[in-house]
């Protein structure tokens, strides 16, 4: 191998820029611009963690957490949601369609006045109808919607309503980070993923007024703008859709780094695919087919400002997966043996930028868990640029060809039947 | 007569001068030892002449009047000096007779004696008698004499006529019929024509063995709680045959228990000489939803019946278990479905509706237009159920505060005072049949001896009238020139027991061996007698000490020599326990 390596640094030493370019374009157009204005934003955005009184003229808020067969963690998520620094209002929780009996530890926490209001559905009607109840039947001015299996940091509603101080911001993203690292390899990386492309990547949304995706894992609405657009639509993707709709009714969409909750991520392989794939069907179905609208400039409905996000998306999500395949048989073709060593040379160049991006997203994520992660970083780096882009790339083409997400079970049947 | 009664009595000044008019001179000894014992001043006189001239020259705090004696019978004298002394206090008067109900059927006699105590005496009822008197104020009693003899009776059931004395209630409610209590020469049973209830009765609980008696309910108002409900089936003959069931088994209840006066006692003999368990039953008409088949309140029973529960006597079963007010502990709540946000009841109840197409899910009100059912988020109608739209559960909302939950609570008021408890947060309280056990049976039937307790004060009660007279003469010998004595009683722990496993005959032989070996044991000099119970020692001129050894030589013979073990207990009081 030394050999070879010694050899493809000289082959790399003895280019010319223009030529390196030649060699490296997947690189400069699809990794470089998206480090490039991770760095940027983490330079001249640093979050600042909003005041002690930052959020006191909002709410009431009320807490909504829908869940099916969540008899076992929900009692542990709602002491935690009393630890709250601004703790919730009003706490409002629907079983929906639980079996395990979840019903019944609902009723107790009510009556132990834990929570304000329980709601059992005997029918499972997926996520997104589970929450439009709870949001019809509470009485805050800022909804929040959490899922069963986060648990929160201390200041984390305090923080998420402080954005809405502002009339017109409608919703509010968490930061959700990952509580189980440790767990396997693969919750690692996404350990790492969590951290930078996703905390750090929605930081630098934020700051260009580009956050399209409040999760329903933490999220914060204001009462008004849910209701205008009638709440969540059937699922899968539901937060996607909900955000979209929001933004095209004008309404700002912010996130806040500093309103962190923890959630367990798939720890298995198998999990962790199955979950992708679903994320990105839902994206597409979502963006191309839903709300294709919005990219069309003769429609009524186009709005310059969503065009950022949606070129983001089709640019470094859509065709840089495309491209990687493409680049893959060029280099080799091109290049036959010494390919492998050109490919780990930029491997090695990538690492020294997620390194830094890392780093970065550590100093702007609070009490971000830095040390441990960092022996991981490099198998990150391959783990992240090129396997989980190429089953970005296989759930594309399924959801393209097979339309997949009207299949998947994340919403229950009778939903997919007439959610169009 | 019993430790505590001794500290009532040196603590009670009331009553210092008696007159005690009695011509048997035993009973005129024993009087005196009893009264003066207990700090009276005693005076003594032999016959109805003699009384009224006392009475006439001393001022008496009380006067024992033995009604048939010669010259004048007690009635005259009392007559006589009632006319002659129209103002100013008198004694209580207090007739002593072998025929009580006899004396009390005249009215003359209801009005001048105070109370009416049945021959032959017992010391407990005179020392009672005698305290109770003592410690009411005379004129205020003299004041408030009602003018007596018997009420207009209203109604007169057969079961008078069954040959059976019967306390007819509430007639003969009054302290002098009740003092004569229950057994010989007594009541048999109590015939209740009209009470206000069970409270009412309470004096039954306070008698001499009223408690022990068969309650027949003629006014229908006791309910279980009597023993024979007359009220809506006539029965002279279960009548009849429940007063002699319970004359029986009063006969079998050891003498401690017939005397007892503990409610603990009286409820456990109560429960013996019934024949029955104490059944609960449910009854409306008591705040515990609960009446026992005694004629007692059914909280005293079930205060009572747990502590003789905790010493083994009774065993508890469950009945049933009762929700509690958490403020006046009625049982005697509503049990509804309420609002867990106000608690109010009126909630009506309302399904969800799941539009599929749009994921609006909420109460069918939201989607409700007459006939129609129309989606308020996307104005869709909804036509078709199962493939638009379903109905995945249900909720109730409450019409007074508008919040809608999951399920209803359960809440309970209560009828007695109003007060409101959740179904989780209310109290409970178990309600149990009670039984006798072994012990409790062993216990009735052998006294206190049987539990193994040896007896700590001496009862004179129980005491056979010579030797209680010979007991006086040595304390009045000790008295005067320091002689000690030494005075044992004797208890059979292992009584039951022998009778049971070898006959009655056996127990008495061991029991007469061990007299014999004590009476060995203890010198000639000294003087044993045989009670009903307990036998007795008297050891003349010696002192307790040094009777020690002596008795230890006779419990270490009848070890070795006594085949059957009568289990003796021996109790030794000196000079200072008595005098």
């Amino acid at each position: 191998m030394e050999p070879v390596l010694a050899d493809a640094l000289d082959f790399l030493r003895a280019q010319s820029p223009a030529s390196l370019l030649a060699l490296y374009w997947y690189i400069i157009v699809f990794e470089i611009p998206h480090y490039g204005f991770s760095f940027l934003v983490a330079a001249l955005f640093r979050p600042v963690p909003p005041g002690e009184h930052a959020a006191d003229g909002v709410g009431p808020v009320s807490v909504i957490v829908a869940g099916h067969n969540e008899a076992s963690g929900i009692e542990r998520c709602i002491l935690g949601l009393r630890e709250q620094s601004r703790p919730p209002d009003e706490i409002i929780l629907v079983s929906d369609g639980s079996t395990d009996g979840m019903p019944k530890v609902l009723a107790d926490l009510r009556r132990r006045g834990l929570i304000q209001q329980a709601h059992t559905l005997d029918l499972r009607g997926g996520k997104s109808a589970a929450v439009n109840m709870g949001v019809r039947l509470a009485t805050g001015d800022v909804m929040v919607v959490i899922d069963c299996d986060c648990s929160f940091d201390r200041h984390a509603l305090r923080n998420i309503l402080a954005p809405l101080a502002d009339g017109a911001v409608g919703a509010v993203a968490g930061n959700i980070q990952v509580r189980n690292p440790d767990a396997s390899l693969v919750a690692t990386f996404q350990a790492i993923e969590y951290l930078t492309s996703l905390s750090l990547g929605r930081q630098a949304a934020d700051a260009m007024g580009q956050v399209s995706c409040v999760s329903g894992a933490f999220g914060a609405f204001r009462s008004s703008a849910y209701a205008a657009i009638g709440g969540m639509d059937a699922g899968g993707g539901e937060d996607l859709d909900l955000t979209l709709r929001l933004r095209r009714e004008g309404w700002e969409v912010r996130f806040a780094a500093n309103a962190v909750c923890y959630t367990d991520v798939p720890d298995t392989l198998d999990a962790l695919v199955r979950q992708r794939f679903r994320w990105e069907r839902d994206s597409v179905r979502l963006r191309y087919r839903k709300h294709a609208e919005l990219m069309n400039p003769f429609s009524r409905r186009f709005r310059p400002r969503e065009l950022l996000h949606e070129i983001e998306f089709l640019v470094f999500s859509v065709i840089a997966a495309a491209a990687l395949p493409v680049y893959l048989l060029w280099l080799f073709a091109t290049h036959g043996q010494l390919a492998v060593t050109l490919l780990v040379a930029a491997q090695a160049g990538l690492m020294i930028l997620d390194l830094v991006t890392f780093l970065l997203a550590a100093a702007s994520t609070p009490r971000a868990r830095v040390l441990p992660l960092l022996p991981y970083l490099a198998g990150y780096t391959m783990f992240n640029g090129l396997f989980m882009r190429f089953i970005r790339l296989a759930a594309y083409v399924e959801e393209w060809v097979l339309r997949a997400s009207y299949l998947d079970t994340y919403a229950p049947d009778k939903v997919h039947a007439e959610r169009g | 007569m019993q430790a505590e009664a001794d500290v009532q009595a040196s603590g009670n000044a009331a009553a210092k001068t008696i007159l005690v008019a009695e011509d048997s001179s035993t009973i005129q000894d024993l009087l005196k030892l009893i009264l003066s014992q207990r700090g009276l001043e005693v005076d003594i006189v032999e016959d109805g002449r003699q009384a009224l001239e006392a009475l006439r020259t001393k001022r008496y705090d009380i006067a024992l009047l033995d009604f048939n004696m010669p010259e004048m019978t007690g009635l005259e004298v009392v007559a006589t000096y009632v006319s002659g002394q129209r103002r100013g206090p008198r004694p209580h008067f207090v007739a002593i007779t072998g025929d009580p109900q006899g004396l009390l059927e005249s009215p003359d006699n209801c009005e001048h004696f105070d109370r009416v105590l049945p021959k032959p005496l017992e010391i407990a009822s005179v020392v009672a008698t005698v305290d109770e008197l003592g410690a009411a104020q005379q004129v205020a009693t003299h004041a408030a004499r009602k003018p007596a003899g018997p009420a207009v009776r209203r109604r007169r059931s057969a079961i008078e006529d069954l040959g059976f004395e019967v306390l007819r209630w509430p007639d003969d409610a009054d302290l002098r019929r009740l003092a004569i209590g229950a057994g010989e020469g007594g009541f048999r049973a109590v015939l209740v024509y009209d009470t206000g209830g069970l409270n009412d009765l309470m004096p039954l609980w306070h008698g001499r063995g009223l408690h022990l008696l068969p309650v027949i309910d003629l006014s229908g108002r006791l309910g279980p709680a009597a023993d024979l409900d007359a009220a809506h089936h006539a029965g002279d003959a279960a009548a009849a045959d429940m007063i002699r069931a319970f004359a029986e088994r009063r006969l079998a209840l050891h003498p401690d228990l017939l005397r007892a006066d503990t409610p603990e006692d009286r409820l456990l003999a109560r429960v013996y000489v019934s024949g029955k368990r104490l059944t609960p039953h449910l009854n409306g008409n008591h705040k515990g939803l609960v009446v026992y088949n005694t004629a007692l309140d059914p909280e005293s029973v079930r205060a009572t019946a747990r502590k003789l529960v905790e010493r083994g006597l009774l065993a508890a079963e469950f009945f049933e278990r009762l929700q509690v007010c958490g403020t006046c502990r009625s049982s005697r709540l509503i049990v509804r479905e309420e609002c867990p946000e106000c608690t109010s009841a009126e909630i009506d109840e309302a399904t969800y509706l799941h539009h599929f197409r749009c994921a609006y899910q909420g109460p069918e009100s939201d989607f409700r237009d007459r006939d129609d059912l129309i989606c308020p988020k996307c104005r869709q109608e909804l036509r078709h159920f199962g493939r638009d739209y379903d109905r995945p559960g249900t909720m109730v909302i409450c019409a007074a505060c508008g919040h809608a939950a999951a399920e209803p609570e359960v809440g309970f008021v209560c009828v007695d005072c109003g007060g409101h408890t959740t179904g989780e947060a209310v109290a409970t309280r178990d309600v149990h049949c009670y039984r006798l056990t072994e012990q409790g049976i062993g216990y009735l039937e052998g006294g206190a001896a049987f539990l193994g307790a040896a007896q700590s004060t001496l009862r004179f009660a129980e005491l056979p009238l010579d030797l209680v007279v010979a007991l006086n003469s040595e304390a009045r010998k000790y008295n005067a020139t320091g002689e000690p004595f030494t005075f044992l009683s004797v208890a059979y722990q292992h009584e039951r027991d022998i009778v049971r496993e070898h006959g009655a005959s056996r127990f008495s032989a061991a029991r007469k061996l061990f007299t014999e070996i004590l009476q060995q044991a203890l010198g000639s000099g000294s003087r044993i007698v045989s009670g009903p119970y307990y036998d007795y020692a008297l050891v003349p001129g010696v002192d307790p000490a040094r009777v020690g050894p002596r008795l230890e030589d006779a419990e270490a013979r009848a070890a070795t020599e006594l085949r059957i073990d009568p289990g003796a207990r021996v109790s030794v009081f000196g000079p200072e326990d008595i005098g």
